[in-house]
């Protein structure tokens, strides 16, 4: 039980940690207040619990589709965020912005209130049993040191380097973030049977499998699916395509500004 | 102009929905095991699961090769759609109980 | 505040989970699967022991017993019927009767089963043991071996805490020092085994302490040597002046105008030598007990005909008040501040001086019914030089603008508190100082 919680919640965990070391990098190489961050991470902290405790209800809306429509509406929304984030900041505007800084927290409560609902159902299925209530808290806590050292560690990557590299480092893998956004929210409409499924493009399941550790790593980082089917793959480029042409359009609109 | 658009989108969906009306298999969750571990269903055939959570804990419908995640809360049904699939096996587990709640999905071509 | 030993210790600690973690889960899971094995290979094992054991080839209803409650046995022969089963085990056939690994759900649990075809009776034994037990004594196993890694990581997280910490000793070191230096302390910093990562650093500040020294020495000598210097053809003057009015018998308003400017001068030069010899960095206060209501009522006895000589009314009202300070210092602040409230009031006008002790210390209260000051000159009055004029008033007053400096100084040296507000009189000027009862900070 408990190296499967631990399993459980790093899963979780390292999709907010992601979003959210990446915001903080992009803080502390901007200088700005980190404050906000903190309020953000609570806030989903709070979605979280409400989104877990509605659940049951969530789930019967739209003919029992519901949670794959509401998981499906916080992965695009993260996305829209992450876009129009990457649209300001590709712009020439002046920091602190409030803006910028209500699309990072926006996307970090959406983040971690989709992840923390599951680990909050998780570890209260486990209320009436003492005993392993143990093992499964041991394993969370171990889960989320894991979760939030790659977050820490990511972070501090970020921020040794030199501000222009790093903020572009950070745009890319906001970009990678974003689009893995989408490919999720894809896969959720087709398991609501919003989305026709076709079978899968190709299968690599023999050469990084999703049991494997580097193909739940790969998971985290950009919804690495070993059997995708075509809309997935097109809707992953698609948005993909549309953040770089966001950070490309602002760029020229800097520059035209500047002339 | 967009309210008839979205009518026509939904009269369209209705109208895809009735007219595919794919078969529903029902998978029961007790004691964090899968009844039955073992399911049949037709290949190149869209199907509607009916998963009944039993138990009063949550538990977690997982596959990594159906591509399919879903939280089902204790004492709750949920519908998932799988397929359409070539024939083959498609094993599915339980994440919150992975352990024991585990079972098997074997596509087969009809009349085999 | 960013902290080198905070970002120090969860660096260290975020790599040291991160690598542990990515080998540990590496050989958990093949742990994992040697045990799987293992326990594959024991039920292997059960079953031939269960075909030599149990030679049964008529069908027995009773179940065989005893068998722990997570394993069970069925025997089956060639034709499918049921030749004796453990209590466990259900009248069914569990498995396909095929030789192999199975997994299936009976009894409310998941179940590892293996069909054994005996060769010798042609009999189908099915063995099977619970999948969760199985698991959870893989998991003990595994989790005894790995367990104590992470308990390593929780020490090791106290031992970088600590080591870091002693690595940044000499930098703790050189900040405690320099923070314990007093303001007129300009010797130059001693630490011992210092690292060389260090050392440019404390050679770069012990250069620019010796240089401030040196300029602080080369200012004061300087000041101090001029006024000095000045005094002396000063006094000449004087004297040299009152023999000629002497000799010439004239009194007119040249000789009065100059007789004043050469009095200023030689008032200038005095408060520069008392603004050096007040500084901080010259005179450490010491610790004397002093009353100050009985300096007050003696510098004002002192310095009474000033307040005659324009008719001033100036009161004393207080209680004594013992506090530690410098009695020099403290008459020259007391002088300077009724000099200015004289200056300031106008002929026949009143001083008002209270002197009370107070919880922290003593309240020295100076008031006059002068023009006063307007509030967003408060700050500046204390600046060397600086005189407030009143621009409506066209009159002229004596004094060289150093006499509150001088004032700063002293409040400086006993860490005192001045505030300055309007008098209670119709107008003026009020100075309240807060002198703490002890001069150790």
């Amino acid at each position: 039980m408990l190296l499967n919680s631990v399993i459980l919640v790093l899963r979780e965990v390292l999709e907010a940690a992601m979003v959210v070391s990446l915001f903080m990098a992009f803080t502390t190489v901007s200088q700005q207040s980190r404050r906000f961050l903190i309020k953000a991470i609570l806030l989903g902290l709070i979605a979280g619990a409400t989104y877990a405790y509605f659940l049951p209800e969530v789930s019967n809306w739209l003919e029992g589709v519901g949670q794959e429509i509401t998981n499906t509406a916080i992965h695009i929304g993260i996305y829209c965020c992450l876009t129009v984030f990457l649209w300001l900041i590709s712009r020439d505007i002046n920091l602190p912005n409030q803006l910028v800084k209500g699309m990072m927290m926006t996307a970090i409560i959406l983040a971690i209130s989709r992840e923390s609902a599951e680990i909050m159902l998780y570890i209260s299925g486990f209320r009436s049993d003492h005993f392993l209530m143990q093992s499964v808290l041991s394993g969370s806590l171990i889960g989320l040191g894991i979760g939030v050292s790659c977050g820490i560690f990511l972070y501090h990557l970020m921020i040794a380097l030199k501000p222009a590299p790093a903020a572009k480092c950070i745009c890319i893998l906001v970009v990678i973030v974003g689009s893995s956004m989408m490919s999720q929210a894809t896969q959720f409409l087709i398991q609501a049977d919003w989305l026709a499924s076709s079978n899968p493009v190709w299968d690599s399941s023999h050469l990084i499998s999703e049991h494997s550790l580097p193909g739940q790593l790969l998971y985290a980082l950009m919804a690495y699916e070993a059997t995708p089917t075509w809309s997935q793959i097109l809707v992953y480029l698609t948005s993909l395509l549309l953040m770089l042409i966001v950070i490309v359009s602002g760029r020229f609109s800097r520059s035209i500004q500047h002339d | 102009m967009m309210k008839k658009l979205l009518t026509c989108i939904a009269i369209f969906m209705i109208s895809l929905n009735s007219y595919a009306a794919p078969p529903v298999f029902e998978i029961v969750i007790k004691d964090h095991l899968f009844y039955p571990d073992e399911l049949v269903i037709p290949a190149n055939t869209k199907v509607k699961l009916l998963v009944k959570n039993q138990d009063a804990t949550p538990e977690e419908f997982e596959s990594y090769e159906l591509n399919r995640e879903k939280v089902i809360p204790g004492n709750t049904q949920a519908i998932i759609f799988i397929g359409p699939l070539k024939p083959g096996v498609y094993p599915f587990f339980g994440e919150f109980f992975p352990k024991t709640a585990q079972g098997r999905i074997i596509v087969k071509e009809d009349g085999k | 505040m960013k902290s080198i030993r905070l970002y120090l210790l969860l660096i260290l600690v975020a790599t040291l989970i991160l690598v542990m973690f990515v080998s540990l889960l590496k050989g958990y899971q093949s742990s994992i699967e040697t045990a799987q094995d293992l326990f594959d290979e024991r039920l292997v094992n059960t079953a031939e022991l269960i075909a030599s054991a149990n030679v049964a080839q008529t069908t027995s209803d009773s179940a065989q017993s005893p068998t722990s409650d997570y394993l069970f046995f069925q025997i089956w022969d060639a034709k499918g019927q049921l030749l004796t089963r453990s209590s466990t085990a259900p009248h069914i056939a569990l498995s396909p009767f095929k030789k192999g690994f199975y997994d299936v759900n009976f009894n409310g649990f998941r179940w590892h089963n293996y069909v054994y075809p005996d060769p010798q009776l042609q009999r189908w034994i099915i063995v099977g043991e619970r999948s969760d037990v199985r698991s959870s004594m893989a998991e003990d196993i595994v989790l005894a071996t790995i367990l104590p890694a992470f308990f390593g990581i929780v020490i090791a997280a106290i031992l970088i805490w600590w080591l870091i910490g002693t690595g940044l000793k000499p930098l703790k070191n050189l900040s405690r020092q320099l923070a314990s230096k007093q303001a007129d302390d300009l010797k130059p910093i001693q630490l011992a085994d210092l690292p060389i990562e260090m050392s440019q650093l404390v050679k770069i500040i012990n250069q620019l302490f010796w240089r401030l020294d040196q300029s602080f020495q080369r200012e004061q000598r300087f000041a101090a040597d001029a006024a000095h210097e000045l005094r002396t053809p000063i006094s000449a003057l004087q004297i040299h002046l009152h023999n000629l009015r002497q000799t010439y018998g004239d009194d007119s308003e040249d000789w009065q105008l100059m007789q004043a400017s050469v009095d200023r001068m030689g008032h200038l030069v005095n408060q520069i030598l008392m603004l050096y010899r007040t500084a901080p960095e010259q005179i450490a206060a010491k610790d004397e007990s002093i009353d100050l209501y009985k300096i007050t009522s003696d510098v004002i006895a002192r310095d009474y005909q000033q307040f005659e000589k324009r008719q001033q009314h100036v009161e004393l009202i207080g209680e004594s008040a013992m506090m530690q300070g410098h009695v020099f210092a403290l008459e020259t602040l007391l002088q300077n501040l009724l000099n200015n409230a004289s200056k300031y009031a106008p002929a026949n006008g009143h001083i008002l001086i209270q002197v009370h002790p107070t919880e922290k210390g003593v309240r020295l209260i100076v008031e006059d019914d002068g023009p006063g000051i307007p509030a967003d000159q408060y700050e500046r009055i204390f600046d060397r030089f600086y005189r407030y004029q009143n621009e409506n008033s066209d009159l002229q007053l004596p004094g060289c603008g150093l006499g509150l400096a001088i004032v700063q100084h002293i409040i400086e040296m006993h860490h005192a508190d001045i505030k300055l507000t309007n008098s209670a009189f119709e107008s003026g000027l009020k100075v309240v100082i807060d002198f703490p009862a002890a001069l150790n900070k």
